[in-house]
């Protein structure tokens, strides 16, 4: 009876634990810099692994205390910089994304909350139908090591 | 005799003088700058009021998350190497770009990297007349499907003014705080 128990128990962490690592995105050194003073606007960055042999479109699901977000591509090109806004952030097959400054990154808008440095917030991305949950960790600008 | 020979040098002295004046004046670079005013904290603001021996400007906007703050923060870091002695003959001027800007918020994000940043926003026309004073610019065009509505493109230069408002040098991308830190010593 007990080992029946266990088997299902085993099983169903089994179950959990595929849903989770068998997503092809995973993310590491996410981190969201505090918004200038003045500035309701916030970048996040960190890097984007796919570990398929195809590639993802990462969508952005939920925004933590963040009432929008959008990915977007600083450009830079005859003395001039502009942003443009992607539709998803795309990686190759077996490739990694970094989102750093002065290239891509996270654009986030409208806080309903003052952030902390140092706090963990999560935002789920989704790639190929599947969930991918990312903890952000709030840092200053000083930080960001740039 | 001694009277003619002195009116005889006086005119050539003077003639030096004009011919030097107009080679120095054909010969030397042909500097943009000049005075441009704008709003600081709800007040009127020109340049000329308060020069310095070194004046930085950027032009860039509030809303942009990774150039503006990129370049103010490597800015602010050189500033606060600077001596006190230094710091008396410089400053850092950013304007506005963006029309959704306010003054208000221009001077608090400015302050926000270095606590003398001045943070100043124009009119249209200030706007216009600063960028092109300068040899800077910026377009402001409608993106619907985005969340702020619309995209800024600017200039991505840290200019370096002499206290007549003239540009003397200028960093493309400043995103080292040592080369900024290196120009302003080098001016001042």
């Amino acid at each position: 009876m007990n080992s029946i128990v266990l088997i299902r128990l085993a099983f169903c962490l089994l179950c959990l634990n595929a849903s989770v690592s068998f997503a092809d995105v995973q993310v590491s050194d996410a981190k969201i810099v505090l918004p200038a003073k003045g500035s309701d606007v916030a970048a996040a960055y960190g890097t984007f692994k796919n570990t398929a042999a195809n590639e993802e479109v990462v969508k952005i699901k939920t925004l933590g205390p963040f009432g929008a977000g959008e990915f977007h591509e600083t450009m830079s090109a005859g003395g001039q910089t502009s942003m443009k806004a992607l539709d998803g952030l795309r990686i190759p097959a077996h490739a990694l994304v970094h989102l750093e400054p002065g290239g891509r990154h996270l654009m986030l808008f409208k806080s309903k909350r003052p952030l902390k440095a140092g706090e963990k917030i999560e935002m789920v991305f989704e790639a190929d139908g599947k969930t991918v949950p990312v903890k952000f960790e709030v840092i200053k600008r000083a930080n960001l090591g740039h | 005799m001694n009277k003619s020979v002195r009116v005889i040098g006086a005119l050539v002295l003077i003639l030096v003088g004009v011919v030097a004046f107009l080679i120095w004046n054909f010969t030397r670079p042909n500097r943009m700058g000049g005075d441009f005013s704008a709003s600081f904290q709800g007040q009127p603001w020109s340049f000329s009021q308060a020069p310095r021996r070194v004046n930085l400007v950027y032009f860039g906007f509030i809303s942009c998350p990774d150039a503006c703050p990129l370049t103010l923060s490597h800015a602010g870091d050189a500033f606060t190497k600077l001596k006190a002695t230094e710091l008396e003959k410089v400053r850092l001027i950013f304007f506005t770009v963006d029309p959704h800007d306010t003054a208000a918020k221009a001077a608090a994000f400015a302050s926000g990297f270095y606590k003398d940043f001045l943070g100043v926003r124009g009119t249209e026309e200030q706007t216009l007349k600063a960028t092109n004073l300068l040899g800077a610019s910026f377009m402001i065009e409608q993106q619907p499907k985005s969340f702020l509505g619309y995209s800024v493109t600017h200039s991505d230069r840290l200019f370096f003014l002499n206290s007549s408002g003239e540009v003397i040098d200028s960093i493309g991308q400043p995103r080292s705080s040592e080369e900024i830190l290196n120009k302003i010593r080098s001016y001042l």
